[in-house]
C-alpha cells in the first residue's frame, strides 16, 4: 500500500515537472516578448498556448546527429544524466502538508528523509557531470568551453549555496525539509510570518544567487553564452537529447524555485490561515495551492531577471563568487551562531 | 537472502567492477568516470550499513566536488589516451603484483584466523549510529581533539597551496 | 560617457549603486513597466505592413502614358554592385528615340541598394514598396519588362520623395 501510494505520488510529481517545464518555455517566451513590445507566440491553439506541445512533437521528430568524432555512449549518457537529477532532486521537497485520501493520512513529499537537504546538496553537486560531460563528448571547442565553464562555475557557487543552506539549518534545527516548514509556520511579535527570509535575508540573498548560477541562467549563462560559445555544451545536441537538456534546464529551475520557497518563502504554510477555521481537507489543498503559487512566484522573478540583466563576464562571474557570496555566506554563518547564543 | 544483504553483493560486483575498469581504462576521462561510478557503489554500501550521512557527504565531497575537478582537470589539458606509460616500467609491475598479492594474502589470512575479532555490537546498536545527529555528538564530544586537528591539517594544506600558486615574489 | 560628456569610471559608482540589488530592481521595475506598453507586432499574412516613401523595396520601371521613361542608356547596369541588370537597347520612332527592347533584373542578385534609382538620369527606375518576393525556380526570379513596368500612379509617393530629397 504504501508502495502504491509513492507510486502515484511519483507520477503526479514528475507529471507536474515536466508540464510545468513545458508551460515555463511557453511563458517565458511570452513574457519576453512582452518586455520587448513584441506579442510572442499566438497561433497555435488558443493565444498560442499548445505552442509547447508542438515544441516538444518538432523536437522528438528531429534527427539525432552525433558528430562523427563524438564519444557516442557518453554523448548519449549525458542528457539522460542531466534530466534524472533534474526530476530526482524533487522527491524531498514537501509539496504540502498531509492530506485525508480515503482514510488514509498522505504526507505530501515523495520521499520523507531525514538529510533532505544533503541529499539536494549531494544532487545539484553531481548534476554539473551531465553539463560537463555533453561537453567533453561533444569533441566540438565549443562543446568543451561550455562544459569547462560550468563546471568552473558550479564548483564556485556551490559552496556558497551550501553555506548558505547551513544558516536555515542552524535556525530550524533539522535538516528535514518538512520540519523546516513547519518552523516556519511560527510568528515573530505575533504578527510577521517567521519565513526564513526575515531571519536570514542575507543567507536569502546568497541562496537566491547562488541558486541562479546552478541552474545556468542568465545573468550567469555562461555554460550556454550563445554570442561566444554557439550553444556552449549543447552546441553539438540536436532532436530530443537536445530537448532533454532544455527540459532539465527548466525543471531545475522550477525544483530551485521550490526550494527557495521551501527554505525561506516558509515553503506550503499560509499565514494567518489557521484562523479561518476550515477542514483539513480544504486547507490541505489550500496549503498546496499556496506552494505552487508561492514556486510561480519566484519563477516569475527568475524569468523577470533574465530579460532585464545582462550577462556577466567569466572573470566578474569568480570574482562575485569567491571574493563576494562566499565571503557573505560564512559571515551569515558566524551572524546567525551568534544571535542564536545570544538569544538562548 | 535479505534485502540489505542481496543489495550489499550488487554493489559489491559493481564496486569492484568499476575499481578494475578504473585502472585498465586508456582514456583518463573514462576512467574518472568508472571512478565516481565506484563512489556511487561505495555511498550505497554505507546506506545498506545505515550510515546515511556518511553516504551523503562520499557523494557531496568525492563524486560531487573532488571528480569534477579532476574531470575539469582532465578536460582542461586535454589528456588523450596515455599509452606510452604502459612502456618500460615492466620491474615497477613486479613489484607491484607482488605488493598486492602480499595484500591480498594479508587480508584472507586476517578474514579466515580472526585475528581481529570485530565488535559484533556495533551492527546491532540499532539504526542511530550512522545519523547526522550522532555523528556530529561524537565528533563536539569524544573526538573533539582528532577534529579540531584535522582541520589545521587541512588549513595548512591549502596555505600551502596558496604559498606554492603565488611563488613569483 | 556619461550624458555631459563625462567619463564614468568605477570609482564613480555609489554605495548603493556597488551593492548590486537596487539598481537590479531598478532594472526589474523598468521591464515590468515594458510588459503593460502598446505592442508593435504586425500580424503579418492578414495584416501588412505599409511602407513609408522612403522604403527601398523591388526596383521598377516607372511607366508614363502607356510606356516606359527608359532610355536604355544602361547606366543602371553599369552601377549595380550585384550586377543584376541587364538592359539591351533598341531604336524608336518615339521623341526619345532609345528604348530597351529587353530589360531583366535578375532578384535572386538585387540587393535593394538603390544605386540604379540614384543614377538614372531620366528618373525611370525606381523602389517600389513591394517587398514580398516569392519564387519557386531560378528562372522565375529573372524578372522581365513584363513584371517590372509600373505606372506613375502608383508610384506617386516615391517619386514625390525623389523630388524633394534629391
Amino acid at each position: 500500500m504504501d508502495l502504491i501510494e509513492a507510486f502515484f505520488k511519483i507520477v503526479i510529481v514528475i507529471g507536474a515537472l515536466i508540464t510545468g517545464a513545458a508551460v515555463m518555455v511557453f511563458l517565458e517566451r511570452k513574457i519576453s516578448a512582452y518586455i520587448q513590445n513584441r506579442i510572442g507566440p499566438n497561433r497555435v491553439g488558443p493565444r498560442g498556448w499548445l505552442q509547447p506541445i508542438v515544441d516538444v512533437v518538432k523536437l522528438v521528430m528531429k534527427e539525432d546527429i552525433v558528430p562523427k568524432s563524438a564519444n557516442r555512449f557518453i554523448h548519449d549518457l549525458a542528457p539522460i544524466l542531466s534530466i534524472s537529477i533534474a526530476l530526482c532532486t524533487f522527491a524531498v521537497i514537501p509539496f504540502g502538508n498531509t492530506i485525508e485520501l480515503f482514510g488514509r493520512t498522505v504526507k505530501l513529499m515523495i520521499a520523507d528523509v531525514n538529510i533532505g537537504m544533503l541529499y539536494i546538496l549531494a544532487l545539484t553537486s553531481v548534476g554539473v557531470y551531465g553539463i560537463t560531460l555533453a561537453g567533453w563528448s561533444s569533441n566540438s571547442k565549443y562543446s568543451l568551453l561550455g562544459g569547462l565553464r560550468s563546471s568552473a562555475q558550479l564548483i564556485s557557487y556551490e559552496l556558497s549555496m551550501g553555506l548558505s543552506i547551513i544558516g536555515v539549518i542552524m535556525v530550524a534545527g533539522t535538516l528535514r525539509l518538512d520540519q523546516v516548514v513547519v518552523h516556519q509556520t511560527r510568528y515573530l511579535w505575533g504578527w510577521l510570518p517567521a519565513w526564513n527570509i526575515f531571519l536570514q535575508p542575507v543567507g536569502f540573498i546568497t541562496f537566491m544567487v547562488a541558486s541562479f548560477a546552478e541552474t545556468n541562467r542568465l545573468p550567469f549563462d555562461l555554460p550556454e553564452a550563445e554570442p561566444e560559445l554557439v550553444g556552449g555544451y549543447h552546441t553539438e545536441y540536436s532532436g530530443m537529447k537536445f530537448g532533454l537538456f532544455f527540459l532539465s534546464e527548466y525543471a531545475n529551475m522550477i525544483t530551485s524555485s521550490a526550494l527557495i520557497t521551501t527554505l525561506f518563502l516558509g515553503g506550503w504554510s499560509i499565514p494567518f490561515a489557521e484562523n479561518l477555521a476550515l477542514s483539513p481537507l480544504t486547507m490541505s489543498l489550500l496549503q498546496v495551492g499556496s506552494f505552487v503559487v508561492k514556486v510561480f512566484v519566484v519563477l516569475m522573478f527568475y524569468i523577470v531577471v533574465r530579460w532585464t540583466i545582462p550577462r556577466f563576464r567569466y572573470d566578474q562571474l569568480m570574482n562575485l563568487g569567491w571574493k563576494v557570496m562566499l565571503p557573505l555566506a560564512i559571515a551569515n554563518i558566524l551572524l546567525t551562531g551568534g544571535l542564536l547564543l545570544a538569544l538562548n | 537472502m535479505t534485502l540489505e544483504s542481496i543489495l550489499f553483493y550488487i554493489l559489491s560486483a559493481v564496486a569492484i567492477a568499476s575499481a578494475l575498469l578504473v585502472v585498465t581504462r586508456r582514456s583518463p576521462v573514462i576512467s574518472a568516470l568508472y571512478l565516481i561510478l565506484n563512489f556511487f557503489c561505495l555511498a550505497g554500501l554505507y546506506l545498506t550499513l545505515h550510515a546515511q550521512f556518511i553516504a551523503v557527504i562520499q557523494i557531496i565531497v568525492y563524486a560531487g566536488a573532488i571528480m569534477v575537478l579532476f574531470v575539469f582537470v582532465i578536460m582542461l589539458l586535454n589528456l588523450g589516451d596515455e599509452r606510452k606509460l604502459s612502456e618500460g616500467m615492466s620491474y615497477k609491475k613486479v613489484i607491484a603484483v607482488g605488493l598486492a598479492a602480499a595484500l591480498l594474502t594479508e587480508l584472507i589470512y586476517i578474514i579466515e584466523t580472526s585475528w581481529i575479532v570485530l565488535p559484533a555490537s556495533t551492527v546491532s546498536q540499532g539504526t542511530d549510529i550512522g545519523t547526522v545527529e550522532y555523528i556530529g555528538l561524537q565528533l563536539f564530544t569524544g573526538y573533539l581533539f582528532p577534529f579540531e586537528v584535522t582541520s589545521i591539517l587541512l588549513l595548512v594544506a591549502i596555505v600551502g597551496a596558496i604559498v606554492l600558486a603565488k611563488r613569483k615574489y | 560617457m556619461g550624458t555631459n560628456g563625462k567619463v564614468i569610471r568605477k570609482s564613480d559608482l555609489g554605495f548603493w549603486e556597488k551593492i548590486y540589488i537596487p539598481e537590479i530592481l531598478r532594472g526589474m521595475r523598468l521591464t515590468i513597466s515594458q510588459m503593460f506598453k502598446p505592442k508593435f507586432t504586425i500580424q503579418y499574412p492578414e495584416q501588412k505592413f505599409t511602407p513609408p516613401a522612403s522604403f527601398r523595396g523591388r526596383p521598377v520601371l516607372v511607366e508614363e502614358n502607356g510606356v516606359e521613361r527608359c532610355v536604355a542608356c544602361g547606366l543602371c547596369s553599369r552601377v549595380c554592385p550585384a550586377l543584376a541588370i541587364e538592359v539591351q537597347a533598341s531604336e524608336t520612332e518615339l521623341d526619345k528615340e532609345r528604348y530597351p527592347i529587353k530589360f531583366e533584373i535578375n532578384m535572386l542578385r538585387c540587393i535593394f541598394c538603390g544605386f540604379c534609382e540614384e543614377v538614372c538620369p531620366e528618373e525611370a527606375i525606381v523602389m517600389s514598396k513591394e517587398y514580398e518576393l516569392v519564387f519557386s525556380s531560378q528562372q522565375e526570379a529573372i524578372f522581365g519588362k513584363d513584371k517590372l513596368l509600373m505606372s506613375t500612379e502608383k508610384l506617386k509617393d516615391r517619386l514625390e520623395f525623389l523630388r524633394n530629397h534629391r
